[in-house]
């Protein structure tokens, strides 16, 4: 499960916002900007943007998992994380800092490329997206998604829901569906607050339309030049005492060279 | 119809509602959290103590014993530009009848330097590992004797547990590839016993260099070729290659060619006349179900090796050139015999989160001779439990049976401090 939701933070922090497409807004009253309003699609990528910081940047994060409200792990984990420019997605390298059973680990992504290291027996290992969801190195596809690079956002619904912070907000739910083979998720509805561009929930289903889990992003802040989600809350669609907290905390930008983000580099990485 | 209707709508509401619920169960849970990044150690230290029963096919009473192990990784910086890293194993053996042995494994111990341009230096013991295969890997060439206490025939765990080389290593790094150069002297002529001895003679008994070059030709091929070359011997190249297939499988391909003497004549000093350019082999594929189920089948091939009538003739032979072919390449991490089949099976969170079990079986396609190893492994967030099981079949001098053990059981905990 822990890799799991490391594959969902991984989401969260890569998720970018890259082409647009024309998707109208069925509110056309609501969503409009400067250059007038957004299409469905654009909100899609303006709440990419809220969520990732568009230079190279680093972030520590903590994963607290509950079952039936009872805490039954936590892991640390340090982020970083850099924007390739030519295909719109973040390179991800994703490094355990806690417990100590873990710490060292490298996970690093990019793309569908991903590369498994353990410090112990300076070996990297080839993973599959569908294998990020053991971690060996191991991990999942839930969240190597790039929201507005990997799926269509077809319809956008003004809607007012209560948000993570028990607050109400007037939303466009965006209806989003995969627009790529490989994507994690089948279909997404994601509800972005209207006046900010705020990610405020998301649910991911399955390609059999089945509820895998439901996310809250909330807990917003000043981070990197904008309010951005400090945590976000995942719960399990089947199993809804299975919850994950997600706090992110250290944001800072980090000058990553391109030469970091490779296989070759991974028995080299220290943390600074 | 109305009726229908309305319990369908009935059903939708309390399903919202519970949903609604749930979610605020959760909320409630969230706002209760108050985690802190934990802070990275430059240290982490574990120790370990195991049980175990041995069984004997030559009907030999069963044996008990045990092992307690320490285990510390360093890695940090000590000044500008410069870092240390330190890693060592110490092992206590012990069984009922015989006296206890002590074995300490020096697996790394190497400065690092990295100026401002993209070129890192290091000097020191470094544990060198290449290969994508999971058993077998033939361009891993600093493998040859560097496991000085095999304490399981898990892959992984010979890869965790063995001792690095002493070396000089420069590499260049770009932004989609890198060139390393290595090279390893020849430090002492023989390895040693010796409790507490680094043993450069096992790791640095003649001299070897190593160029590797890496480039990212697109998002999905970026072979690595190396070229190696020892004192006494031939150039060998190796390449490494992986690809996936699709989201829930990776294929990987490890060569290596050179011209090589054939195993079985190099432990007894061999003839350059019988030299010649040889292929070893890993390939494989690795599938991941949804449900965390990893599994890998690969096939290994030496043609250094024996093949099946060569096979068949030394087993036959002087018993002694048998037990020294065996030796030999056990240490060296070759295959005794041309071709093996590996399976290997490992799941994750088996009905339990934290329970993992991991099971392997090695297969010989010319004595059909096999060995499986299976464990299962729990841990908390300092602490693991672990039980293992290996068991050999096969007739007495085959490939897979480690004469005269037939089967046995570990228990074993650790503690990660």
């Amino acid at each position: 499960m822990q890799r799991t939701l490391v594959n969902f933070a991984l989401l969260i922090v890569v998720s970018c916002s890259a082409a647009t497409r024309g998707y109208t807004v069925e509110d056309p009253t609501a969503g409009s900007s400067a250059a007038g309003p957004l299409n469905a699609q654009e909100i899609l990528a303006a709440s990419d943007a809220v969520r990732n910081p568009a230079k190279p940047f680093s972030v520590s994060l903590v994963l607290t998992e509950y079952r039936s409200a009872q805490q039954v792990d936590s892991d640390t984990l340090a982020i970083y994380s850099k924007l390739e420019e030519a295909s719109g997605r973040y390179r991800t390298l994703v490094s355990y800092v806690g417990p100590p059973r873990e710490a060292g680990k490298l996970v690093l992504e990019n793309g569908s490329e991903m590369w498994f290291y353990d410090p112990s027996s300076e070996a990297s290992i080839r993973i599959s997206p569908q294998q990020r969801l053991l971690g060996q190195a191991s991990t999942g596809d839930v969240v190597t998604v790039n929201f507005a690079h990997d799926y269509h956002a077809v319809k956008a619904t003004a809607e007012e829901i209560t948000d993570g912070d028990r607050t109400q907000r007037h939303c466009y739910r965006l209806d989003v569906e995969a627009a790529v083979a490989d994507a994690t998720y089948h279909r997404i509805e994601l509800w972005v607050e209207q006046s900010s561009g705020r990610p405020v929930k998301g649910k991911f289903y399955s390609e059999s339309d089945r509820l895998l889990k439901t996310a809250y992003y909330r807990r917003f802040q000043a981070e990197l030049g904008r309010e951005r989600p400090t945590e976000i809350v995942i719960i399990d669609g089947l199993t809804p005492t299975w919850v994950t907290v997600l706090r992110y905390s250290n944001y800072a930008w980090r000058d990553i060279p391109d030469s970091w983000l490779q296989r070759d580099y991974l028995p080299r990485f220290r943390p600074e | 119809m109305r009726a229908t209707w309305l319990s369908l709508l009935s059903l939708a509401v309390s399903g919202l509602t519970v949903a609604q619920e749930s979610d605020e169960a959760a909320l409630a849970i969230a706002d209760r959290t108050s985690s802190q990044p934990t802070v990275r150690r430059a240290c982490i230290e574990y120790a370990e103590a195991a049980a175990i029963d041995t069984t004997y096919s030559d009907g030999s009473p069963s044996r008990t014993g045990g092992r307690a192990s320490a285990n510390i990784r360093c890695d940090g910086a000590f000044a500008s530009g410069w870092r240390g890293v330190l890693s060592d194993r110490f092992d206590e053996f012990w069984a009922r009848g015989i006296s206890a042995t002590s074995v300490n494994t020096l697996k790394e111990a190497y400065v690092s330097f990295r100026p401002s341009g993209p070129f890192l230096v290091d000097a020191g013991r470094i544990n060198v590992r290449q290969g994508v295969g999971l058993a077998y890997n033939p361009t891993d060439y600093f493998k040859a004797d560097a496991v000085r206490a095999v304490i399981s025939i898990d892959p992984e765990t010979l890869r965790d547990e063995r001792m690095g080389t002493l070396m000089g290593r420069f590499q260049g790094l770009w932004s989609s590839g890198s060139l390393t150069a290595i090279f390893a002297p020849r430090v002492a002529a023989r390895p040693t016993d010796a409790a507490l001895n680094p043993d450069f003679g096992a790791t640095n008994g003649r001299s070897r260099w190593l160029l590797t070059w890496s480039q990212r030709w697109s998002q999905d091929f970026q072979p690595q070729i190396s070229v190696t070359g020892t004192e006494h011997g031939s150039p060998q190249a190796g390449l490494d290659l992986t690809r996936l297939v699709n989201r829930a499988t990776v294929a990987y391909l490890e060569w290596s060619g050179g011209r090589s003497a054939p195993g079985m004549a190099i432990p007894s000093g061999y003839d350059m006349e019988t030299a010649a350019f040889r292929s070893r082999l890993s390939t494989g594929l690795t599938y991941t179900t949804s449900y965390k189920l990893s599994m890998t089948l690969e096939y290994e091939y030496d043609e250094a090796a024996p093949g099946k009538e060569e096979w068949a003739a030394i087993r036959r032979g002087p018993i002694p050139s048998y037990v020294r072919y065996r030796k030999y390449a056990a240490a060296a991490g070759d295959l005794a015999t041309r071709q093996n089949v590996f399976g290997y099976a490992h799941w994750d969170d088996v009905g339990i989160d934290r329970l993992g079990l991991t099971a392997f079986a090695r297969f010989d396609p010319y004595d059909h001779s096999r060995v499986i190893w299976a464990e299962a492994r729990y841990h908390w967030e300092h602490a693991g439990i672990a039980v293992q099981w290996q068991h050999s079949s096969g007739d007495a001098t085959s490939d897979f049976v480690s004469w005269p053990t037939h089967q046995s059981w570990v228990a074993l905990i650790d503690y990660y401090f």
